[in-house]
């Protein structure tokens, strides 16, 4: 899997370099472009939020700095908190729900947490810049010049929605050339045909997306702009956002821990629809700075000590591996805990690193 | 900063000055204790400013600093009066 998907700045496959009016397909078609090009089976986009493919991306509104970041760097995976990990489930907390999601206990499952790499990064920092200027233009006042925003009615929003769109959907078609490579590793190492390793995609899920969706709001169906930032969508039970094998369960949500403790696999519901416009947590949240985890982890050997829990690491580099260590992350079973009391999703199973690939 | 425990898992911050909705907090007392001094929760408050905004700023238990708007914030805006905001997503888009 190492050999296979590249990690770490600048890490890209010889076999994917995308002409520009292909890199124009991606961003307007997301997931189906890399599935239409062989990289994935037809039915992995019924299971992808928005079907992987947000509507209103105009690639033309993605800045020229941007498409040449992206070009070389579709189907990879990127440095800092992201990573492919191969787990196995632990435990399973809702045995009906985890069913419907085809998980069972001692199953080996991978998890990929990859995004829009630096198209989306400069997508971001090209609308700051605008936004600052709109924000003084449309008089609205901030607290904090951060928050720098723009009238939805406005041009400028109407610009960044479709730029950011653009690049979520560069975001979905990364993942799941990934994820195509990942069984592609599989097969290999088995020595079976890819078919054969009935690695299906359970979910993919966005958690730093803005966009429109429809809630009932005193009685009254509203269509709101719902920023999630760190925030994952955590869909009831019957919404019709959910794909039909998961329609009576609730959206299947991904919640990554660190690379040494666990993940867990949760289900939206009906509260969190109600409460928090269908959002909850999306991981564990640094507990050290990346410069504090750096520090704390001078004398230790990482890489010996995550072999010692059960977890081999493969990274490009020891400064992330450093930066990403355990102890750098609250424990994740905390948050879900808090999660799945509160009601905003429901605790399925827990998954196990044992193989982890950072960039 | 003023934080009232509405049951086991929910804290709010209460509307004042120019804000425009509450701030709801998601957490246990172990992880609101943990945030009670990071600008985090600063950061929830200021997102309640925003035009637009409907219900209330909302931090899940994972929230920590990001760029504006708090890393684990949900902010849901109104169509016709509300706004998008970049530091609402993020660099590291979807």
């Amino acid at each position: 899997m190492y050999k296979h998907v590249p990690t770490g700045v600048g890490a890209h496959r010889r076999d994917l370099k995308l002409s520009r009016p292909e890199l124009m397909r991606v961003l307007a078609e997301g997931a189906a472009w890399a599935i239409k090009e062989g990289f994935g089976w037809r039915g992995d986009v019924d299971n992808l939020e928005e079907g992987g493919c947000i509507r209103g991306a105009d690639p033309e509104q993605v800045s020229e700095r941007a498409l040449e970041r992206g070009a070389g760097q579709l189907g990879t995976l990127g440095s800092g908190n992201h990573f492919a990990e191969i787990q196995y489930v632990t435990e399973i907390y809702d045995e009906r729900i985890a069913e419907a999601f085809g998980l069972f206990v001692d199953q080996i499952t991978v998890m990929i947490h990859s995004g829009s790499r630096g198209l989306g990064h400069q997508v971001c920092e090209d609308h700051l810049r605008v936004m600052v200027q709109a924000a003084a233009r449309y008089g609205i006042e901030l607290p904090d010049r951060q928050l720098c925003c723009a009238p939805l009615s406005s041009p400028e929003a109407k610009r960044y929605l479709a730029a950011m769109s653009a690049a979520a959907n560069f975001a979905f078609a990364n993942r799941q050339v990934m994820a195509h490579w990942v069984r592609e590793s599989f097969a290999a190492a088995l020595g079976i045909p890819v078919e054969r390793t009935g690695m299906s995609v359970v979910y993919d899920v966005c958690h730093n997306i803005a966009k429109f969706e429809t809630f009932t709001v005193e009685g009254r169906d509203r269509r709101l702009c719902v920023h999630r930032k760190g925030a994952t969508r955590a869909y009831p039970p019957g919404h019709p956002a959910t794909p039909a094998p998961y329609r009576e369960t609730g959206q299947p949500v991904l919640i990554p821990g660190d690379m040494g403790r666990y993940s867990y696999v949760l289900a939206g519901t009906q509260r969190a629809y109600e409460q928090t416009f269908g959002s909850t947590c999306h991981g564990a949240g640094r507990r050290l700075s990346r410069a504090a985890a750096k520090r704390a982890s001078r004398g230790h050997a990482l890489l010996r000590e995550m072999e010692d829990r059960g977890v081999v690491v493969m990274a490009a580099g020891m400064a992330t591996v450093a930066e990403e260590m355990p102890d750098a992350y609250k424990d994740v079973a905390d948050v879900v805990r808090v999660v799945h009391e509160a009601g905003l999703s429901t605790r399925v199973a827990q998954l196990r690193p044992i193989g982890v690939i950072k960039g | 900063m003023q934080i009232e425990q509405l049951d086991s898992y929910r804290w709010r911050i209460p509307r004042e000055g120019r804000m425009r909705v509450d701030g709801i907090v998601y957490a246990d007392e172990r992880l609101i204790a943990g945030v009670r001094d990071d600008p985090a929760l600063t950061q929830v408050k200021n997102v309640a400013h925003l035009p637009g905004i409907v219900g209330a700023s909302f931090g899940m238990p994972d929230i920590h600093w990001g760029y504006g708007f708090p890393i684990g914030g949900v902010a849901a805006m109104d169509e016709e009066d509300g706004v998008v905001s970049p530091g609402g997503v993020g660099y590291d888009i979807n």
